[in-house]
């Protein structure tokens, strides 16, 4: 059964078989937490976000086409439910000046997700949470979950080029923010 | 294709994320090799998009996949009852689901609890409480079912014994009853398939074995036959000679049990 591609086992989820979304979930869940973590720096907020993801995907499944890919459709899935949760929770519903960003790294207190870092990774981390939320999603959807080019066009909406030009002014805006920072 | 500053920095995308054609690359380098500033310019991009990819991502927690679980079994649970139309049983379930749901909130305070103490199990112990009222939901439906006058609501029940995560004694013993005595040929079938699914436990293997001199059905007896080769249970050999010996039987499932009881015998 592990053979199984994602699509074929989404297909037997969408013919009733439930149980095999539990293998979808093994695949995908921790790709969705990563997502989900970059897009609220809450690990809590991400754990909630990603069963919400896998509810959703039971609850619609009839949805699930039988042409799609599983892997555009789960981060459709979950961009849907990052939208619903940052529309109910405006939390994050402004943009934080870079010394506002470093108070909130400092106080932090992941324990459970402190990350060893260079001052370098530490410093192009915190500018890629400086960064606007769509801009952060296109890097995080492009870099760290390498979906392809296409596929992310298919996700926003826009020609694949139109994402290729975007996702390189986002690391433009990353470099700059990044070097400001490391000159100071 | 007319090489822009906008193409450039398009492909220079696809040559990150390593799609771009050794064609196009080409193209690519001699354009950059004639403007050096965007090419020091991309080569800067590059360096942070390779940084990008050693920002380390913390792990979720246990309890999320625990959670997830849990999650899975109640939606699966709450479909099952719907299909069923087991009208004078859904207020009941509809309780036992309110309480799940109670009980997993009770579960997310207790890891909250048990966070702040160190020392405490109590996390481990409402997860296994957790885990035992979905188990003994599902063990309630199916041995209501099995009593139905509908073979379809018994097929039902055998069904749900072959998702339980483990088969105690009672779950085996109602397949063997179901195997050895319902009178309908799909049902002792289902029952059959259901035993199939725990053929590590020995009580389950040796019900199988056992039934094979209870049936008389020409169906039953062939699948079972395709079961213990399948299982290679050479110890079903006695009770398939038996069948063969002691009763009348079809002809074409004579072959069969002959033919099985030949490969059995050679493994």
């Amino acid at each position: 059964m592990d053979s199984l591609g994602d699509h074929a086992i989404m297909l037997k989820v969408k013919a009733g078989d439930l149980e095999k979304l539990g293998l979808l979930y093994k695949r995908y869940s921790k790709r969705l937490f990563g997502f989900f973590y970059k897009m609220t720096d809450d690990p809590g907020t991400s754990e909630d976000l990603v069963q919400n993801v896998f509810m959703r995907m039971m609850k619609y499944r009839h949805t699930y086409s039988s042409g799609g890919k599983f892997e555009t459709w789960a981060f459709h899935m979950a961009r849907n439910v990052h939208h619903d949760h940052f529309r109910k929770n405006k939390r994050y519903d402004f943009q934080p000046t870079m010394g506002e960003w470093n108070e909130q790294l400092q106080d932090h207190d992941h324990e459970e997700h402190q990350m060893i870092m260079s001052d370098e990774l530490a410093n192009l981390n915190k500018a890629m949470m400086a960064m606007p939320s769509e801009k952060r999603e296109l890097l995080e959807l492009t870099r760290f979950q390498q979906l392809k080019y296409q596929d992310v066009a298919k996700l926003l909406g826009i020609s694949e080029g139109a994402v290729k030009v975007r996702v390189h002014r986002a690391l433009q805006e990353l470099k700059s923010t990044y070097l400001k920072m490391d000159v100071s | 294709m007319k090489m822009t500053e906008e193409k450039a920095r398009q492909l220079w995308m696809d040559y990150l994320s390593g799609t771009l054609e050794v064609g196009q690359q080409s193209l690519l380098m001699e354009f950059l090799n004639k403007h050096q500033d965007l090419h020091q310019e991309l080569l800067e991009d590059e360096r942070i998009w390779e940084q990008l990819s050693q920002i380390p991502t913390p792990v979720p927690s246990k309890l999320m996949d625990e959670k997830f679980e849990a999650q899975l079994q109640g939606y699966i649970m709450a479909q099952s009852t719907r299909k069923m139309g087991f009208e004078g049983l859904q207020p009941f379930f509809a309780w036992l689901a309110k309480g799940w749901q109670v009980g997993l909130v009770a579960l997310v305070f207790g890891f909250g609890l048990a966070w702040l103490m160190p020392n405490s199990h109590a996390d481990s112990d409402q997860l296994s409480a957790l885990q035992v009222e979905m188990q003994d939901m599902k063990r309630m439906m199916m041995l209501t079912l099995i009593e139905q006058p509908k073979a379809q609501e018994r097929i039902k029940a055998v069904s749900i014994a072959r998702e339980l995560p483990t088969a105690d004694q009672k779950v085996i013993n109602m397949l063997a009853s179901t195997l050895n005595s319902d009178p309908n040929v799909n049902v002792r079938l289902a029952a059959l398939s259901s035993l199939e699914r725990y053929w590590k436990v020995p009580e389950a293997r040796q019900v199988m074995i056992m039934a094979i001199g209870n049936q008389e059905s020409p169906v039953v007896q062939s699948a079972i036959a395709d079961t213990m080769l399948a299982l290679r249970e050479k110890s079903s050999v006695q009770e398939l000679e038996k069948l063969l010996n002691g009763k009348t039987i079809d002809e074409g499932v004579k072959t069969k049990i002959e033919l099985t009881i030949k490969k059995l015998k050679m493994i």
